[in-house]
């Protein structure tokens, strides 16, 4: 099958995860001062679109790291060729529809990865992946970044409890205007980056570009055109889900888990490092919840959304890898991949129109995770 | 397999120093902000403005572009 024609295939598949990402993150930045009454939706919606197209530009470290660490360039270019790297794409994308679809808080980037680990394993073999990247680059900061985004979180909070007096704390609401558009800018130097990576992979797979070479101008700002868009149109839905699901989340606790969270991303990514901004939320989110006195965590839930995290690398590895191997039939392999793909796609996606309950937005919400102070009973006695 | 055990040192050093002083100073232009003492208002607003440039001081080393980096 013509190169060229997967590229495009992959080009066209990529964005429109670009697009999907933008569209279930919006709520990591923008639900809290929604539900604060600090920003009005629209506004909200507008400042994550603009933010995350300005961050997709600001750096490239992250998508280097897909690009040229993840998959190994051999002696005779890349080991890992367009037709598995479009493979890897169908099982992120279709991993990611599917956790969406059943309102499970799951990780778009770990679904990439899984993806394309899954793929090159089949299609290459274990020795395409370098170890050292997935553990350093990925793997380690998966685990690492939410939890230094909880600590950080949580002293964040004690500081701001302790300093402020109780009145003065609604204040914080203006602040959260800025923490929430870091957040989002934060989101963008990080996320729009990951898809920058794949396709400089494909096209440094496919020749037409060197190996070790960063992303191209064009491909910078397509994903970066993608994730606004996604952003935006992902906002809509949170206005209407909004006013049920948002319990005690205060100000202060949104300044402050937000400020760990754009802290937590902007390091990292200074780094090269590629991780789940879904999941740096959640940890801040938990962090502020534990932050404010007599907080106590629902491990359950806590749980229950964990294992959801773990298994993402490897359910999308598997659906890559089946992927892979149809593919490996020939260029029949590769139209039935692409159909069946598309078939799923459009599938969940009108499944999705049927039942309105599906608008559950993996948003990390304290109420999740953390049962707050108990107040009720102070104002009954 | 090679791993850079000092990056993640900076990562969590850096977002804890970064995250606490933008979240301090702010709480304490707010709780300065909040007083009748003539001295407060100027010093509450001269620690806005100390977040503020925190904040883009941040942004500004993540940049490569804008520092040759």
């Amino acid at each position: 099958m013509d190169v060229v024609v997967i590229v495009v295939l992959v080009v066209g598949l990529a964005l429109l995860f670009d697009f999907t990402n933008g569209f279930h993150d919006t709520a990591n930045a923008m639900a809290t001062p929604i539900a604060t009454g600090a920003l009005k939706p629209k506004v909200a919606v507008g400042l994550a679109a603009i933010l995350n197209l300005v961050g997709a530009f600001l750096s490239t470290e992250v998508a280097k790291t897909i690009s040229g660490g993840l998959i190994r360039e051999g002696p005779g270019g890349v080991q890992i060729t367009p037709t598995l790297i479009l493979c890897g794409l169908i099982g992120a994308i279709v991993w990611n529809l599917i956790t969406w679809l059943r309102g499970l808080p799951s990780s778009s980037s770990h679904a990439l990865f899984g993806g394309l680990i899954g793929a090159a394993v089949v299609g290459a073999g274990f020795g395409s992946i370098d170890g050292g990247v997935l553990v350093s680059k990925i793997l380690v900061p998966a685990v690492l970044a939410p939890i230094t985004a909880g600590a950080v979180s949580y002293l964040a909070t004690r500081i701001a409890y302790k300093v402020t007096r109780k009145r003065e704390r609604d204040t914080f609401k203006r602040g959260q205007i800025f923490t929430s558009s870091l957040v989002s800018l934060a989101h963008g130097t990080n996320d729009a980056q990951k898809t920058m990576g794949v396709i400089t992979l494909v096209l440094i797979a496919a020749g037409f570009q060197g190996g070790g070479s960063g992303p191209e101008l064009w491909v910078i700002g397509a994903c970066a055109l993608a994730i606004a868009l996604g952003t935006y149109s992902g906002g809509w839905r949170i206005i209407k889900t909004l006013g049920r699901d948002i319990t005690d989340i205060e100000p202060a606790q949104g300044f402050a888990a937000e400020s760990a969270t754009t802290a937590t991303i902007l390091a990292s990514t200074h780094l090269g490092f590629a991780l789940s901004t879904t999941q740096v939320a959640s940890g801040s989110v938990i962090g502020t919840g534990l932050g404010r006195k007599g907080a106590t965590v629902k491990w359950s839930t806590a749980g229950k959304i964990a294992i959801g995290w773990l298994i993402t690398i490897p359910a999308s590895a598997v659906v890559a890898g089946v992927a892979a191997l149809v593919a490996g039939l020939g260029p029949v392999g590769v139209i039935v991949d692409v159909v069946v793909a598309l078939a799923v796609i459009l599938g969940i996606f009108l499944w999705s129109r049927r039942s309105e309950a599906r608008n559950s937005f993996h948003q990390p919400e304290p109420g999740q995770f953390v049962n707050p102070k108990k107040r009720k009973r102070k104002a009954r006695a | 397999m090679t791993i850079d055990w000092l990056a993640f040192v900076e990562v969590v050093a850096v977002a804890l120093v970064s995250a606490c002083f933008i979240v301090t100073t702010f709480a304490l232009a707010l709780r300065l902000g909040d007083g009748t003492a003539p001295w407060r208002r100027p010093v509450s607003v001269a620690l806005y403005a100390v977040c503020a440039l925190a904040a883009l001081f941040g942004v500004y080393l993540i940049i490569p572009a804008l520092h040759g980096g």
